[in-house]
């Protein structure tokens, strides 16, 4: 049996990260990641063209 | 908020049909270690680790294991989170299982991890409380697999102080089906509701240690003081003096008993030297195997069943 990162069996638990994407009580918290992660890219990258 | 999280804070949260996926589970993630084979299924996957209290062995081996599937490990000390002092338990639980994917947590109430695992969106493992270390008796009947196959209908004997190590080998007892003598100085008794017991059926008390010894296939103790119990330490030096794990007390075991430890070790104290650095002692795999099957428990608790 050969496991790679891509090709994993996931259960539901996986989508966690996923679910309740709306800001509830730790939703500003939790976007504080999500910007520090946006500000430290461009800060070391610049622009990333999509 | 997620309906279907698992977490593992007491070793009765793992069913057995569970428990036996992970011990194989293990087997194979210690193959691969051993073989240098890289395993990355948790890559991208971040452990947030909470101590509010001293670890060696737990730090090790979660954030060795972490890294060696491919994650990375957050190490917070007392100072970083003083889980409810700083901040409510509860908030605390809200604000690190946005950020993270797994949170590990060594604290003293055992409600104190309920109340953060409640609003926890990710998996909460126990890396010890006041009542339980259910990540250690994981490895610890590893070993004994390991060892010496199934521990179904074997007897174990717990020499010395009711603690977290005993009240889970009391609850494995009751999940795997084997059964534990145990032996307490008088006023350190079993208490079975703080055990969080469903019977009495799978362990029996004894006044006397080498009784509770005599013809067990697994001989295991702790510290006579406990984290957290310092205060009694000189009281506790008297009151379990004759709760010495010795060769005498081997000697009454089954002939191919095994000795275990969960460490630091106070030779002199609850275990001779000679016993826990003789030839039934197994407490190096003991200490090794809580990386393999806390390996195997992350996995499981973030990915289920691997097919």
């Amino acid at each position: 049996m050969k496991l790679s990162t891509q090709m994993q069996t996931i259960s539901a638990e996986t989508n966690i990260r996923a679910a309740n994407v709306k800001p509830r009580s730790g939703g500003r918290s939790q976007n504080r990641l999500h910007v520090q992660k946006a500000l430290m890219e461009y800060l070391l990258l610049g622009k990333i063209k999509s | 908020m997620a309906a279907s999280i698992k977490h593992f804070l007491q070793f009765k949260d793992l069913s057995r049909e569970e428990l036996e996926y992970l011990f194989e589970r293990t087997r194979i993630i210690k193959q691969k270690f051993k073989a240098y084979q890289q395993y990355w299924p948790l890559t991208d996957r971040t452990l947030v680790m909470i101590f509010e209290k001293a670890s060696t062995r737990t730090r090790l081996s979660f954030e060795a294991g972490i890294q060696q599937l491919g994650g990375s490990a957050i190490y917070l000390n007392t100072r970083d989170s003083q889980l409810g002092r700083g901040e409510p338990v509860e908030d605390a639980g809200q604000v690190i299982s946005r950020m993270s994917d797994i949170v590990m947590i060594r604290t003293f109430e055992q409600s104190i991890i309920e109340r953060f695992a409640a609003h926890s969106r990710v998996p909460v493992i126990n890396g010890l409380t006041n009542e339980y270390h259910p990540c250690q008796i994981l490895a610890d009947i590893y070993t004994y697999i390991e060892h010496r196959g199934s521990i179904q209908g074997k007897t174990v004997a717990w020499i010395g102080d009711s603690n977290n190590m005993c009240n889970t080998w009391l609850q494995a007892a009751e999940i795997l089906d084997f059964n534990v003598h145990v032996s307490t100085p008088p006023g350190y008794e079993v208490e079975p509701e703080r055990a969080g017991l469903y019977g009495h059926e799978h362990y029996e008390e004894f006044k006397d240690p080498m009784e509770a010894a005599r013809g067990a296939d697994l001989v295991t103790t702790d510290v006579w003081t406990s984290m957290g119990w310092e205060a009694e330490n000189e009281e506790r030096l008297k009151d379990f003096a004759d709760w010495q794990v010795d060769a005498e007390m081997m000697a009454v075991a089954a002939k191919d008993a095994l000795f275990m430890h969960c460490l630091p070790a106070h030779r002199g104290e609850e275990v001779s030297a000679e016993v826990i650095d003789g030839a039934q002692s197994v407490v190096w795999d003991e200490a090794e195997n809580r990386l393999h099957v806390q390996k195997a428990l992350m996995e499981y608790l973030l990915l289920g069943k691997i097919k």
